[in-house]
């Protein structure tokens, strides 16, 4: 409270410790990113180039990867929102036992560690002959995805007023007008959204593809992991990839701060 | 002992002065109120005093003591807040022995100052409540019992009753007023209510843009305001454009003062401030102006026109126009006028203020 | 009872998340819990056995602990993000700094990385060419506090796991707490001011008090988030002790020691049954806040 100028210099300071905190390991990796050569003894590296972002794309199972994580995203956003949309609705505009019923259920899922969820799928995907099948990853991202996505989708149809809909069916509107200029403009935000979770979160994910899809279906973050799990000693290919999959990342948690308002935590396992 | 003494305080927020005041003095036992409207840096002057604004530049006193560098929670104020600012997770008890037992009071002595604070302010029976659970005027009162427990060398009060009905106000204003007499201790009181300020204090200091325009008892500001803005701050306040023509009577100040549309008025004015040819507000309020049965040759009376009128309970409120100018006026239902009609009016010219423009 | 027409359609939208859940959520947990019994529903073999409780519970016994190491690495990450999110995000209730509205979207981002590449991310810092493993290396050795350098990262202490979780719980306790210290009116801080309290004791005896669920509930979650986390423990964990999803990760892919997968998997579904329990208890109490 003390000294206007004073705590003007300790706000920068405390600030700038935690700027620092958060930003230091991304600078850093796209300094490995770019680092061509970067010998042992020296801190920084003597040649920089886009060596390694060429590098991903000449390789195939990278290329495969980035295909498999930018195709699975939008399918799962939109299986997930064809799921959650209905049943937003239903838990949004219907506040029942069962809706609250509903929402607790879909809650505790959260609660549940994704690995042993990914255990207890193993056998069934095997018996059902699922094992990296690109197609049964849809599902298994999903999980992950829906409660946040129901969330974001129910707050967006609480929000339409309950004698909205009855107003303007008294006043002649048919059901399908009844959606286009009632439903739609209230809820669209909530739902893009949620979309938006769901995809962030397919990009994400690691842990069900880990166990489900791979060695078959790689996506990104398993192709960041076989880099830097044991196989090679070398980050700068990792670091390259990493930048592929963090940009979207930033590009979306910038979009939801200042468009949607929003934000959550989308770590992915 | 506890005077306060404001010396050379300078507020800025950006570009904005939120208070610059060069001196003022807060008397040792007075009740003193900050008044003016919202922004007009009240609040700031009084958060200078209690600590939790930091002037940009000048010295705060209590008593001989220099203050400036002292942290809030050192300076010993209390402080009664807009909000009351009540605890919520504590009873009343532990609401006012909060600041006690900070001071690591022996038990005993808390519960002896307590008791004495509410039996003053009629809460005992309240102890054992939470905040939630107490109505709006009780919880009022735990506010002011626990600033007073400390023995504070000075109160502050931040819009204390602007969150109480009507009703309720006008009761505690007594109140507040007679435990400050009893305890004789130093008080500085801010609102934005020109009648609350008028019923509780002894001096007030209307401030406008983060300076005092004036300082006064009550009657010295609503009889004598020295600014255009003072006299349309406090009651209902019409004013009346000239210049002044002649001095008529120098021992009791009154001068002639012509509009340009030809009226000539006859006012009270500061002789000291006013001379021949000085531009002028002439302030006029309802209750300087009376009913005339006809135009005589007299000074100061007018054939006025109703422009508008309001039955208000227990008066008829006109708005008329003399000339150019359109004033307020008051009278008992009695006497009814209707949209149109032409009145004589007579305006008392030792109440009249002209003010220098 | 009768099924009125929105019943009926309460149920037909709701009915495929049902299934997906009961599909994709409820059978496979009670596969778990079933297979750590030994029986197996889709498998051939299916045998009643205790096996896998008795090796978890025995003495000695690696999973055991694993699980120890893994609540108390998770303890002291979640004990660290809270109490400096915490103190952070009352730093920013009660001062308002006014560059943070214009750098308040950086917090956002670790929100929005994935695990893996944030475990990486932090690799890259403290593997043995790393800067902060230079930094603090070059002090611990220069004091006389270690002859060879410490490893930061892969090590037996769990040092690196630490760093990686905390860089993202502390972003989310940041952001969980700073809501609900909104809420509370800034008069009670110049209240408690002005009644004599300094910053430590209006943290003490106001903030703490108002936000107490709060502050248990979030550490609940941070405290699950980080138990469960795979992507942390995997990248920057050491090879002996690893976090038990690890071990249950490595026990499916390459032990192929399905049962004590199985069985560690029942114990991380207690673990969270208690903890989603506080969270969930303490999030719909009553919070009593004294708005403006």
């Amino acid at each position: 409270m003390y000294g206007e100028r004073r705590q003007r210099l300790w706000d920068l300071l405390v600030i700038g410790i935690v700027m620092v905190y958060i930003l230091l390991p991304m600078v850093v990796l796209v300094e490995y990113a770019f680092a061509e050569k970067w010998y042992a003894y020296q801190l920084y590296p003597s040649q920089w180039g886009l060596k390694w972002f060429s590098w991903v794309f000449k390789h195939h199972d990278t290329r495969m990867a980035f295909l498999y994580s930018y195709t699975l995203a939008p399918l799962v956003m939109l299986t997930t929102l064809a799921l959650c949309i209905p049943a937003g609705y239903v838990l949004g505009t219907k506040r029942t036992k069962l809706s609250i019923f509903t929402e607790n259920l879909v809650n505790m899922n959260m609660a549940l560690p994704v690995i042993v969820i990914g255990i207890g799928l193993l056998p069934l995907y095997t018996r059902l002959g699922l094992l990296g099948n690109y197609w049964a990853l849809i599902p298994a991202h999903m999980i992950g995805a829906i409660p946040y996505t129901l969330r974001s989708v129910t707050a967006a149809f609480m929000q339409v007023p309950r004698d909205l809909e009855e107003a303007a069916r008294v006043l002649g509107a048919t059901k399908l007008q009844v959606i286009r200029k009632v439903y739609i403009p209230i809820t669209w935000r909530g739902i893009l959204a949620g979309g938006i979770f769901a995809f962030s979160w397919s990009l994400n994910e690691f842990i069900l593809t880990l166990l489900l899809g791979a060695p078959a279906v790689k996506t990104l973050p398993i192709a960041i992991y076989e880099y830097v799990g044991g196989y090679y000693l070398t980050p700068q290919p990792a670091a390259a990839l990493s930048i592929f999959i963090l940009l979207p990342s930033i590009a979306i948690a910038l979009f939801f701060e200042k468009y949607l308002q929003v934000s959550l935590g989308l770590g992915g396992g | 002992m506890a005077r306060i003494v404001l010396k050379d305080i300078l507020k800025k927020y950006g570009k904005v002065v939120a208070a610059d005041i060069p001196h003022l003095e807060i008397k040792d036992g007075e009740f003193f109120g900050l008044l003016g409207p919202s922004g007009s840096g009240k609040t700031t002057t009084l958060r200078i005093i209690a600590g939790l604004t930091r002037p940009d530049k000048g010295r705060v006193y209590i008593g001989d003591e220099d203050i400036t560098e002292v942290p809030p929670e050192k300076r010993n104020l209390g402080m009664v807040f807009q909000s009351w600012a009540l605890f919520p997770h504590l009873t009343v008890f532990e609401n006012i022995a909060f600041g006690l037992r900070l001071r690591k009071l022996p038990e005993d002595e808390i519960r002896k100052r307590i008791k004495w604070a509410t039996e003053l302010l009629q809460i005992s029976e309240l102890l054992n409540r939470y905040p939630w659970q107490l109505s709006g005027g009780q919880q009022q009162r735990v506010a002011v019992a626990r600033a007073i427990v400390l023995y504070p060398r000075a109160l502050l009060f931040d819009e204390p009753l602007s969150n109480l009905d009507a009703k309720l106000r006008e009761q505690v204003r007594f109140e507040l007023r007679k435990l400050q007499k009893d305890l004789k201790i130093t008080s500085v009181y801010v609102t934005h209510d020109q009648t609350e300020a008028f019923a509780i204090c002894d001096r007030i200091a209307i401030m406008n843009q983060g300076r005092i325009q004036q300082i006064g008892t009550p009657e010295e500001i609503y009889s004598k305001p020295r600014t255009k803005f003072v006299a349309e701050f406090i009651g209902i306040t019409r004013f009346i454009e000239g210049r002044v023509d002649e001095i008529v009577d120098e021992s009791n100040g009154l001068i002639r003062v012509i509009t340009d549309d030809g009226l000539e008025i006859i006012s009270w004015g500061d002789l000291d401030r006013i001379t021949k040819g000085s531009k002028v507000y002439v302030a006029v309020r309802p209750d300087f102006i009376s009913l005339v049965s006809r135009k005589t040759e007299e000074p100061n009376v007018f054939k006025a026109v109703v422009e508008m009128a309001t039955y208000v309970g227990d008066v008829m409120d006109y708005e008329i126009r003399i000339g150019n100018w359109r004033l307020r006026f008051k009278t008992s239902p009695t006497h009814k006028f209707t949209v149109g009609q032409e009145i004589y009016v007579k305006l008392h010219k030792e109440k009249l203020i002209a003010i220098l423009a | 009872m009768r099924i009125t027409r929105d019943d009926l359609i309460s149920i037909i939208f709701l009915l495929p998340l049902y299934i997906f859940i009961i599909v994709m959520v409820f059978i496979p947990i009670v596969n778990v819990i079933l297979g750590s019994f030994g029986i197996s529903l889709f498998g051939e073999k299916s045998e009643f056995t205790l096996k896998g409780y008795n090796e978890f519970l025995a003495s000695e016994s690696p999973y055991m602990y694993s699980l120890f190491f893994t609540i108390y690495i998770s303890l002291i990450a979640t004990v660290i993000s809270i109490v400096a999110g915490y103190l952070f995000a009352i730093y920013l209730t009660v001062k308002k700094p006014p560059i943070w509205s214009k750098v308040s979207t950086v917090m956002t981002i670790p929100l929005f990385t994935p695990y893996i590449v944030g475990a990486f991310m932090w690799w890259t810092l403290l593997w043995p060419r790393g800067y902060i493993s230079l930094f603090v290396n070059g002090i611990l050795m220069r004091l006389g506090l270690a002859h060879e350098p410490l490893p930061l990262v892969n090590d037996p202490y769990g040092i690196g796991i630490l760093f990686g979780e905390v860089w993202i719980r502390f972003v989310i306790a940041v952001s969980i707490f700073y809501g609900p210290l909104q809420l509370i009116n800034p008069e009670l801080i110049d209240a408690a001011r002005s009644l004599g309290a300094g910053t430590w004791t209006i943290i003490r005896k106001i903030f703490i008090p108002l936000t107490k669920y709060a502050l248990i509930a979030t550490s609940a979650i941070v405290l699950l988030a980080t138990m469960a986390g795979v992507s942390i423990p995997l990248v920057l964990g050491g090879s002996w002790p690893q976090f038990l999803n690890v071990m249950i990760y490595l026990d499916v892919t390459t032990r192929f020691n399905y049962i004590m997968a199985y069985t560690s998997g029942v114990f991380y579904i207690i673990a969270s049954a208690a903890l989603g329990y506080i969270f969930f208890r303490f999030t719909t109490k009553k919070v009593i806040l004294q708005t403006r």
